[in-house]
């Protein structure tokens, strides 16, 4: 199935672009199932380019979890400061080609949304605070230590025929929802082609119905809670006694 | 092998989480108290939220507390008439603290003054018993503290006198409610489970006999945890019930343990035991509160 689907974007993507370099990729599952038994996934990505054996091109891809709010505390001998993250991906995982220091500026990185010191949105009369930057880096490393953020500087590998693949783990901590996966191309330290496919982090089975249950009925949720407790404890306090 | 947990978004070992459970569960069944004053951090320190480990920890409570009730109510060791005074004493405490510790929250930065108090209030405590423990020990029987005394002159005084013939007292039924009052509010206030100021109270103020306050104490532990559990679940959400089921496989096995335990030891032997406990717990608070610089940055639950 992923043959034929890389062989359908082989064949959209030449012949429109010729001039310009362009990338197609396709993932090898579009949806990943989140059930009791998840312990983290690898996501593969498969990718076609014109430029897949052109040595000054270099290749990203990122996998970018659902954005939410986010808010950091600061412990100053003065007290507390906090500060807020109108909107910052859940999860940023990205993998690249070893030789993407040399072709692709940082600020390309940014633009791209692919630079994890940069992936923060701050409300928009925060956006000319001085310190705005420790707080970005602050976040930045928060969430690398938490496993969410990530990067893979040999992530990507390049196949033969013009092909790519790209493998990211995505952590256990990942959120369900859905996810933004983004493949570039970069030459000479710009952006030249991009592609986003998206994929799905679903809750399946007992995971799935527990989850619903808390939000949808938490009064029953509650009281299933209270029984399990009693009805265990009591399970314990019947088999102790003998 | 690992599993998910479907609230707190995370894949925890099992075998680790039993482990938890069964070593709280144990210390819950010795000396009556919940035990989430030792869960909460530990749930945190295996990576649980914050907000998902203290709702949790109150389901996994219930269940040992449960199993830790029955097992002291088959041996007699359950006052519930006392407990009874007490839970009701609690509850008005508790609704009166959560009040009173959101105001002291709006008027300013009060985490470190709370801390502070605590540490003062469980060094006395864990002194005074720890002193007292000793004395007892070293005469014969190592029993419990002497019935008659000074302190306990109250609870004969006021009116309102009722029979507690599980604990042997004839007293008022005032200073019960009383101390239910006040540990509720303590409790709500310092934010932990008030286990830990209730079984001191019970035998130093009302004269209880340390075994029944080991029961007395978990029966009224049973009903205070069920009420949190249910609130978390329905106000807040963040009750993991996969994460609670595999805490309560461990922590009744840990509870009828600790139990047992407790059966085998004098009575001073384990308010000696406990003096430690709330010594320990006492110098765990002001270590993290003088010696340890807490982490620059620090990132909230996202929502």
């Amino acid at each position: 199935m992923i043959r034929a689907t890389l062989t359908a974007l082989a064949l959209w993507a030449t012949p429109l672009y010729a001039n310009a370099d362009t990338i197609a990729a396709a993932l090898a599952e579009d949806s990943v199932e989140i059930d009791v038994d998840f312990d983290g996934a690898r996501v593969t990505l498969f990718g076609v380019s014109n430029a897949a054996d052109d040595p000054d091109a270099a290749f990203v891809v990122a996998l970018v979890g659902p954005s939410r709010p986010h808010a950091i505390v600061r412990n100053t001998p003065n007290g507390e400061e906090r500060f807020e993250f109108v909107s910052a991906p859940s999860v940023l995982a990205v993998a690249a080609e070893p030789s993407i220091a040399e072709i692709v500026s940082p600020d390309a990185l940014i633009r791209a949304g692919v630079n994890a010191r940069y992936a923060a949105k701050p409300a928009p009369q925060d956006m000319t605070r001085t310190d705005l930057d420790v707080w970005r880096t602050a976040f930045a490393d928060l969430k690398t230590e938490a496993g969410l953020f990530s990067g893979d500087m040999d992530g990507v590998r390049r196949l033969e025929g013009g092909l790519l693949r790209a493998d990211i783990d995505l952590p256990a901590e990942a959120p369900a929802g859905e996810y933004d996966v983004r493949a570039f191309v970069f030459r000479d330290g710009e952006m030249v082609g991009e592609f986003h496919t998206p994929l799905y982090l679903e809750r399946k089975g007992a995971e799935s119905f527990l989850y619903n249950l808390s939000r949808d009925r938490g009064v029953l949720y509650g009281l299933i809670a209270v029984l399990v407790g009693v009805g265990v404890g009591g399970l314990g306090a019947y088999f102790g006694r003998r | 092998m690992q599993i998910h947990l479907p609230i707190a978004e995370i894949a925890v070992d099992p075998l680790v989480i039993i482990a938890i459970g069964s070593g709280v569960g144990f210390v819950s069944g010795l000396f009556g108290v919940g035990g989430g004053f030792l869960l909460t951090p530990l749930l945190m320190f295996n990576g649980v939220p914050a907000a998902v480990a203290v709702s949790t920890q109150a389901n996994q409570v219930l269940a040992t507390s449960v199993a830790g009730a029955s097992a002291h109510w088959r041996h007699g060791a359950v006052d519930t008439r006392m407990g009874t005074l007490m839970i009701a004493g609690g509850m008005v405490g508790s609704g009166l603290g959560v009040w009173l510790f959101r105001i002291l929250r709006q008027s300013g930065d009060i985490d470190a003054a709370i801390a502070g108090s605590y540490v003062v209030f469980l060094g006395v405590i864990g002194s005074l018993m720890l002193w007292e423990s000793v004395g007892a020990l070293g005469k014969a029987g190592g029993g419990d503290p002497r019935r008659r005394r000074a302190l306990r002159a109250w609870t004969r005084v006021l009116p309102f006198k009722r029979r507690f013939p599980r604990s042997g007292l004839y007293i008022s039924a005032i200073p019960p409610v009383i101390i239910g009052f006040v540990v509720g509010l303590l409790a709500a206030v310092l934010g932990i489970g008030g286990g830990f100021i209730l079984a001191p109270a019970m035998v130093y103020l009302l004269g209880v006999p340390t075994r029944v306050m080991v029961g007395t104490s978990l029966f009224q532990i049973v009903f205070l945890t069920g009420f949190v559990t249910f609130l978390q679940a329905v106000v807040n959400q963040t009750v993991d019930l996969v994460l609670a089921v595999v805490l309560m496989v461990g922590g009744v096995i840990g509870a009828r343990l600790g139990a047992a335990a407790g059966q085998k030891l004098k009575a001073a032997e384990l308010r000696l035991l406990l003096a430690i406990v709330v010594l320990g717990m006492g110098g765990k608070v002001a270590w993290d509160l003088f010696a340890v610089a807490p982490a620059e940055f620090v990132l909230e639950a996202s929502t």
